[in-house]
């Protein structure tokens, strides 16, 4: 059949037909967007459409060099310019280190909102400027003096990690982040991948790299803020997560998050760029300095170059496989870019790893993943986050693994697929399958001859029972131990991190919580009780608590 | 630092009054962007002239004005050969506010339509009504002062001039090099070849070693070969965020073939 | 010069939601004067469909027509709280509190109406198009409406639901990695089809052919647009986009959208789309989000068919003509594989 012949869409109704009730009435219909007619008028109201009287505009100076030491910033001549009502520094910055995940209990605060003492990466904001257009801020932040001293700076994630490389960030001295307090990589060990290797019939290698990328919005970033009534202030944003920008506004002004009235919910794309944004505690803290409304919105250049891409990935597979197609054994080694702070790498590694080796029943696998800081632009979440990179690595691994023994790359991976009730390499049941069933419509569409056993497979059959095992030996090691991290969570530094030089000293709002006699002590090994404690553990200033503590973790 | 706008009724006053700090503003799809980002400040001059408008067609030669939007150039019949080059700049936005006079100064990779005039051998007027071969205007075209008109001879036939544009995105990405190639017959000969690369230097460049070997020749698969090898030759290309310096040189060639086998 | 064409393979799980859970969304819902319905969110419409397929699934729910159910996002005065629009998980956590909120305003609603026809709530249904009829015995009904209106001003109910979904935080094991990552995954595979210059290296995706098991497609339209516009950006990811095309060197990066490359209109193929359905047990009405995952399988798909055209392999994304010029030149020449 010709590409032309085909539908351009079609709905294959007979698959799981029994697993689903198609009798509804609203459910499955094409019903038009509530807001599609606002949209393609013009009209739909994004944040920037929200009018201010007497509105200023915050632009931010930035960093020239990938590294260096801030020796001064002279904000003197900017501030007298005309249109100008305030420059920013960290100092006015009444909690100026943050990390989104430490909201969710993940991970180290390492991020300044206005960097003060040094800088690591390139366009790095050291001070906002606050003035009545956005011409007249652009022309002050020129104005912004800033003595530098370059330092040395490292750009490729495999250089950071070798002995002797700059430093990106103290906390993590050897460019890597800490897991759980434990190593410096997250690690997934099923069965006993060596050994595996030896008994397979070849090892096809392969090294990929992705690229990183803008999530390319068509509104880029930003916030509008301007004081309410009742010393409120309301901000107007382009978030993707409207309590996420909420509670760090609240956590680095140090606010009550009952003074901050967030309003979003329409925004103009947003792809992960808009998570971890930080023009809303900027934008608020201008209008709260200020008195005035305040925008705080990216242009084109700063989205590309200084927004946070999906960060670039490296991935070292190996795979082990019989000369039937079978794959007996599958490694990696992963590093993710991060850049220079940590914002959602971290977390994007698990959800990595919980998806290794791709939607494959293998029996033996491993992986040794990092989050490494660099030189660069720090990245974040981007549409498919965590995924993306390594299935792309795992799919170019696959056609190899199909030339190398000679076999139909859909077959392949029908061969290799899971199947419901198999057990995964992170220790579950897999369930509610459907990959053999997608490969066996692109087959049939695309005129690919599948072998009549290919043809039968069901991921409803022969899943489970054998396949449904934990591996009898699983061979685990100690490699990457750290030091100086607490256990009980993702990265917990046990001892605070040195203050910046200069930087006003925050006793009620310690960078990272010191240990709590009782209740952030080293976990059991066994897993904690799932009842919440009694009493909360450390207090936080004006920052609100979204997920769990470590006390509800269930396992 | 605020932008003062002035219009003057003709380029000549524009240019009596544009001094060292004024910026002439053409369809500002460039200026304009300067403007927004603060890099471009102060005096901006505009000409209301209408001379600036016109296109004049005589048998053997057209004569277009600076001012001219490259949907004007589209919109005019004596204008045939220059519309694929007109429509390859940007997307239809852009192409009506888009100047010829302001094309001659776009930097790289910008300048699709300065190439074709390069090929063709156009003359640049300048305001005070100077004349100047477009190799000489473009060697020093910072100090060039205001352009009133351009100057090009009209292709004897069709296939004597021809141009092609090698871009990412389709259909309006900017170019990692564009082609233009004027090659007038004498008796199936090639007389008076002209082969200009655009994106492959600072400014459009002739390919003057492919020329050399175009010139008095046949357009035959051995020549056009031989062109082909020699077409990078003398070209500076950069390496930017579309391609490296080393992907344009490799296949200016291959396209410079494609070009002239189209042109046959 | 010679063109030629090849076919690649990729196929793809993706989880749904925010890995290892632990991240609530919640909705209230409550009924206006007339009886229509508005649901107050906090989460994010950043074009994917938010508000719609809230929309129909809260109507749906309530046993009302989608016209009764108007979405309101996201004021944090109004709305409660939801963690946000990403990691595929708007429809799925979002959709779940919307199903609970529902279930209780209707709840009140059949209480209401109850009273109205004196018979017993649990004997009620909706019919979907705005009326309250028992079971069997549709002449005695009352409309939605004026259920509503007797619940608010005749017999002093609030018709309203709170609805919460949260899969509750779980925790890696830092030696084996073991964990509960996320309760559904949704699935894709694809083939795609190039044509490969071997003179330029250049790279035209002529054909995509693609199945998306997406548990449920809520609203068809919103499923197609997230697919469409995903497999696009797969495509774009695949051999156009990055920030930093000397990567890791940071030199020439793109500022633009003349310099940030991404496929335009004629760089688009054709993409024949099948849509498989595998409800997804915790899903709302079996849904799991097609969104993000829709992307992936292209970046592979799109690779391993340059290498069937040309032989070449493509390892580090994006596949530019350069990289695949220097590929070419490396093996002195096309070797084209048609494995496929
Ligand atoms: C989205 C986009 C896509 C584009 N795509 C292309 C493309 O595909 N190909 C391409 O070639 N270009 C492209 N351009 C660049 C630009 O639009 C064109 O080169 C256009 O022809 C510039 O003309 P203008 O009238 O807009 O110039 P302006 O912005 O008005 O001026 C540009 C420069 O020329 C000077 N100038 C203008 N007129 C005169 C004059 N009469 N005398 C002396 N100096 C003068 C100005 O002072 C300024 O320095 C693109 C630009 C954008 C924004």
């Amino acid at each position: 059949m010709s590409a032309t012949d085909q539908p351009m869409i079609d709905f294959r109704k007979q698959y799981f037909a029994d697993e689903r009730d198609d009798n509804l009435n609203e459910i499955g219909k094409p019903t038009r967007r509530q807001d599609i007619t606002g949209h393609v008028t013009g009209r739909s109201p994004f944040y920037d459409d929200h009018l201010f009287e007497g509105l200023l505009h915050m632009r931010c100076a930035r960093s020239p060099h990938h590294a260096a030491r801030i020796r001064r910033i002279d904000t003197a001549a900017a501030e007298r310019m005309p249109g100008v009502v305030r420059v920013l520094t960290g100092r006015d910055v009444p909690r100026n280190l943050n990390t989104l995940l430490s909201l969710l209990d993940f991970g180290i605060d390492d991020e300044p909102l206005l960097s003060t003492d040094r800088v690591r990466y390139r366009g790095e904001p050291v001070a906002a400027v606050i003035a009545t257009s956005e011409a007249r801020a652009r022309d002050a932040v020129a104005a912004i003096r800033v003595e530098w001293e370059p330092l040395p700076h490292v750009l490729d994630v495999e250089e950071a990690v070798k002995p002797g490389a700059p430093v990106v960030l103290d906390i993590y001295p050897t460019n890597k982040f800490a897991y759980h307090g434990r190593y410096d990589h997250q690690k997934l060990r099923f069965g006993d991948v060596e050994a595996a290797f030896r008994q397979a019939d070849m090892v096809i290698e392969g090294r990929y790299q992705m690229s990183p990328i803008e999530q390319a919005p068509m509104e880029t970033c930003g916030a509008i803020a301007a004081p309410e009534q009742n010393g409120r202030y309301v901000c107007h944003t382009s978030t993707q997560a409207l309590f996420f920008s909420l509670a760090t506004a609240a956590k680095t002004l140090e606010t009550p998050s009952s003074r901050l009235h967030f309003i979003g919910g329409t925004v103009g794309g947003g792809f992960g760029g808009k998570v971890d944004s930080i023009h809303e505690p900027l934008a608020v803290l201008g209008a709260m300095l200020t008195g005035r409304p305040v925008k705080f919105m990216w242009d084109r250049e700063e989205e590309m170059q200084v927004g946070a891409p999906r960060g670039a990935e490296r991935w070292y597979l190996k795979d082990g496989v019989m000369r039937d197609g079978r794959i007996v054994a599958r490694s990696f080694t992963g590093y993710f870019d991060s850049g220079a702070y940590t914002r959602l790498s971290s977390y994007a590694i698990i959800k990595g790893v919980g998806h290794l080796p791709g939607p494959y029943t293998i029996p033996n696998v491993s992986a040794d993943v990092y989050c490494v800081y660099t030189n660069r632009t720090p990245a974040t979440a981007m549409r498919g986050f965590g995924i993306t990179g390594v299935d792309f690595a795992i799919e170019a691994h696959m056609d190899k693994v199909a030339e190398a023994v000679g076999m139909n790359p859909i077959e392949l991976r029908i061969l290799n697929a899971y199947r419901d009730g198999d057990m995964k390499a992170h220790r579950r049941i897999a369930k509610n399958c459907a990959l053999i069933e997608c490969c066996q419509v692109v087959a049939e569409k695309a005129g690919v001859k599948l072998s009549p056993a290919m043809l039968a497979a069901a991921s409803t059959r022969d899943g489970g029972g054998e396949r449904a095992r934990l591996p009898t030996h699983t061979a685990t090691d100690e490699k990457g131990r750290v030091q100086g991290f607490q256990a009980s969570s993702y990265a917990k530094k046990g001892a605070r991190p040195p203050a910046p030089p200069g930087a006003p000293a925050l006793p009620h709002a310690p960078a990272a919580r010191p240990a709590q006699p009782g209740a952030a002590q080293p976990a059991p090994a066994a897993a904690p009780p799932s009842v919440p404690p009694s009493a909360p553990t450390a207090p936080r200033a004006g920052a609100m608590r979204f997920s769990s503590l470590s006390g509800f973790r269930r396992r | 630092m605020a932008v003062l706008v002035e219009s003057h009724p003709t380029l000549t006053e524009a240019q009596r009054a544009l001094g060292s700090d004024g910026t002439y503003l053409g369809g500002g799809t460039l200026v304009m962007r300067d403007v927004n980002a603060g890099t471009v400040q102060g005096r901006i001059l505009r000409s209301s002239d209408p001379a600036l408008r016109q296109i004049r067609a005589s048998l053997d030669s057209v004569e277009i004005g600076a001012g001219v939007t490259m949907a004007m150039i589209l919109a005019e019949r004596d204008l045939a050969h220059l519309h694929p080059v007109a429509r390859a700049v940007g997307g239809p936005q852009i192409r009506v506010m888009a100047t010829v006079g302001g094309n001659l100064f776009a930097a790289h990779p910008y300048g699709d339509l300065t190439t074709a005039l390069l090929a063709l051998g156009a003359r640049i007027v300048t305001a005070g009504g100077a004349q100047r071969p477009i190799e000489d205007f473009l060697r020093d075209r910072e100090r060039a002062g205001l352009v009133a008109a351009v100057q090009a001879p009209r292709p004897r036939e069709p296939r004597a001039f021809g141009f092609l544009k090698v871009s990412r995105v389709k259909p309006k990405g900017v170019s990692v090099l564009s082609i233009a190639a004027h090659l007038p017959r004498d008796g199936g000969r090639l007389r008076g070849v002209r082969i200009a690369f655009g994106a492959m230097g600072p400014t459009p460049l002739r390919a003057q070693a492919a020329e050399r070997i175009l010139e008095g020749a046949t357009l035959e698969p051995g020549v056009i070969a031989r062109a082909a090898a020699a077409a990078a030759e003398g070209l500076d290309p950069p390496t930017d965020a579309l391609a490296s310096a080393w992907y344009r040189r490799e296949v200016a060639g291959v396209h410079l073939r494609r070009l002239l086998e189209r042109m046959t | 010069m010679a063109l030629h064409r090849g076919r690649g393979f990729a196929a793809i799980n993706y989880p749904i939601g925010m890995n290892l859970g632990g991240d609530p969304s919640q909705a209230l819902i409550h009924s206006n004067p007339d009886g229509k319905f508005t649901v107050a969110l906090s989460a994010i419409d950043l074009g994917q469909g938010m508000k719609s397929v809230t929309r129909q699934i809260a109507a749906e729910t309530l046993g009302v027509p989608v016209e009764d159910v108007y979405v309101d996002t996201a004021d944090s005065d109004t709305g409660p709280h939801d963690m946000g629009s990403f990691a595929s998980r708007g429809t799925h956590r979002m959709g779940n509190a919307v199903i609970m909120a529902a279930r209780e305003a209707r709840s009140v609603m059949l209480e209401a109406a109850a009273e109205e026809l004196e018979v017993d709530a649990a004997d009620l249904v909706t019919d979907g198009r705005g009326n309250i009829h028992v079971r069997g015995a549709p002449g005695r009904s009352i409309t939605t409406m004026a259920a509503s209106q007797a619940a608010q001003f005749k017999q002093g109910r609030t018709i309203a639901g709170r609805g919460i979904f949260l899969i509750p935080l779980s925790d890696v094991d830092p030696d084996t990695g073991e964990m509960t990552p996320v309760s559904t995954f949704a699935h894709a595979a694809m083939l795609v089809e190039v044509e490969v210059d071997d003179e330029t290296g250049e790279v035209t995706v002529t054909d995509m052919k693609s199945a998306y098991e997406v548990g449920r497609a809520l609203n068809p339209r919103l499923v197609e647009q997230q697919l469409r516009g995903g497999a696009w950006m797969g495509m774009s990811h695949a051999a156009w986009e990055t920030t930093e095309p000397y990567y890791p060197q940071r030199d020439h990066g793109p500022v633009d959208f003349n310099t940030y490359l991404m496929p335009g209109p004629g760089d688009l193929a054709p993409h024949h789309i099948s849509i498989l359905e595998r409800p997804a047990e915790d899903g709302p009405y079996g849904g799991k989000g097609p969104g993000e995952m829709c992307a992936n399988p292209v970046l592979p798909a799109v690779v391993n068919a340059i290498y069937d055209a040309v032989g070449v392999r493509i390892d580090e994304l994006p596949a530019t003509p350069e990289k695949v010029l220097r590929g070419l030149q490396a093996q002195g020449g096309a070797r084209p594989k048609k494995r496929l």
